[in-house]
């Protein structure tokens, strides 16, 4: 049976490393198919997975959230919202909307990339019109004169 | 005597908001366990004295005869693994004592339990150690515990597969546990199987 004297430096070998805290998390292997659908997620992993997808979500209409969300903060929110998703029961609804998150994350660069064509292709009938207009205009001035 | 007052190992388990805590919490108050050990991962226990080092912890353990201890373990993985480990190695060598580990879906999986946690489920009756675990995710955590639980009390559930967990785990139909209403729950000791049910009450 365990006693406390071998316990002892034990102890405190992990009260260092929890001080120290300084090891980056470890890359995780990418799963696929059925493993990923067993799969299951550390809270960390699953905050991360939220930060990433948010960002990933907001960068194309927001450049500059890149610079404030650097990895290292992306870490510490994952790492500290980390009990707030348990405890809101919110780590399950990631794997509830699993399949939704998945569109999300294709849709929605292509809804920005269809926006944007669609300004630039109203802007150039518009200018199109303008110049057609300009053109059909002078000659009427000239005679005029 | 109620049966959960005998048993040595209780599984408590239910969704979020399925009144865990609230049961543990009203469980400790009924019982008032002289020595009492918390991990608090959730942070939901205000009992006692707040402890976040194991150094500190083993200072308390062995200071006194009676002490209600809560230990806050780390939010990063790894550290909380390897805190994990040590606790249950401390609670083991203090002997007698009741220990309730909050949500073990965070320190063990089905395939996986740490070798001192494993320690306290099988042979921690010997030492005197009433254990207490509790889960919102009962098909993620460590079968074996559900499998040496002497009593098992579930809450409402929300996904099938732990619904499937624990009617294997209790031995009793999957639409009993379905049946569960928010606040509901259904117990079974697991030696004579006696079954009760009730609704948490605040």
């Amino acid at each position: 049976m365990t006693d406390f004297n071998a316990l002892t430096s034990e102890a405190a070998a992990v009260d260092a490393a929890a001080d120290a805290q300084t090891a980056p998390p470890p890359e995780a292997e990418p799963v696929t198919g059925e493993a990923q659908s067993d799969q299951v997620l550390s809270p960390e992993a699953e905050a991360r997975g939220v930060i990433d997808l948010a960002l990933s979500l907001a960068a194309p209409f927001f450049p500059s959230l890149d610079k404030i969300y650097t990895e290292e903060t992306k870490d510490r929110l994952a790492k500290s919202a980390a009990p707030l998703l348990v405890k809101y029961n919110i780590s399950l609804l990631i794997a509830k909307w699993k399949e939704e998150i998945e569109f999300a994350f294709v849709a929605a660069p292509l809804v920005l990339q269809t926006v944007r064509a669609v300004q630039s292709d109203r802007a150039a009938r518009a200018k199109a019109s303008a110049d057609a207009d300009k053109a059909a205009a002078e000659p009427a001035v000239q005679k005029s004169a | 005597m109620s049966i959960k007052n005998k048993a040595a190992i209780i599984a408590v388990l239910g969704a979020s908001g399925s009144g865990k805590s609230t049961f543990v919490k009203q469980y400790l108050a009924s019982a008032k366990p002289k020595r009492l050990l918390v991990w608090d991962f959730m942070r939901e226990y205000k009992m006692g004295s707040d402890v976040t080092r194991l150094s500190d912890l083993s200072e308390r353990l062995q200071s006194g005869a009676g002490f209600s201890l809560t230990f806050r373990p780390s939010a990063d993985e790894s550290t909380r693994a390897a805190q994990f480990d040590v606790f249950c190695g401390l609670a083991l060598a203090a002997k007698n004592l009741t220990l309730v580990v909050e949500e073990l879906r965070f320190v063990t999986t089905p395939s996986r339990a740490p070798m001192r946690w494993a320690q306290v489920t099988m042979t921690g009756r010997h030492a005197g150690l009433r254990v207490i675990g509790t889960s919102q995710r009962p098909a993620s955590i460590d079968k074996d515990f559900l499998g040496n639980a002497t009593l098992i009390h579930t809450g409402r559930l929300v996904y099938p597969e732990d619904t499937r967990a624990v009617s294997k785990a209790m031995r009793v139909p999957e639409s009993e546990i379905d049946a569960l209403a928010p606040l509901d729950w259904l117990e079974k000791d697991m030696q004579s199987g006696k079954k009760a049910k009730g609704r948490i009450t605040f």
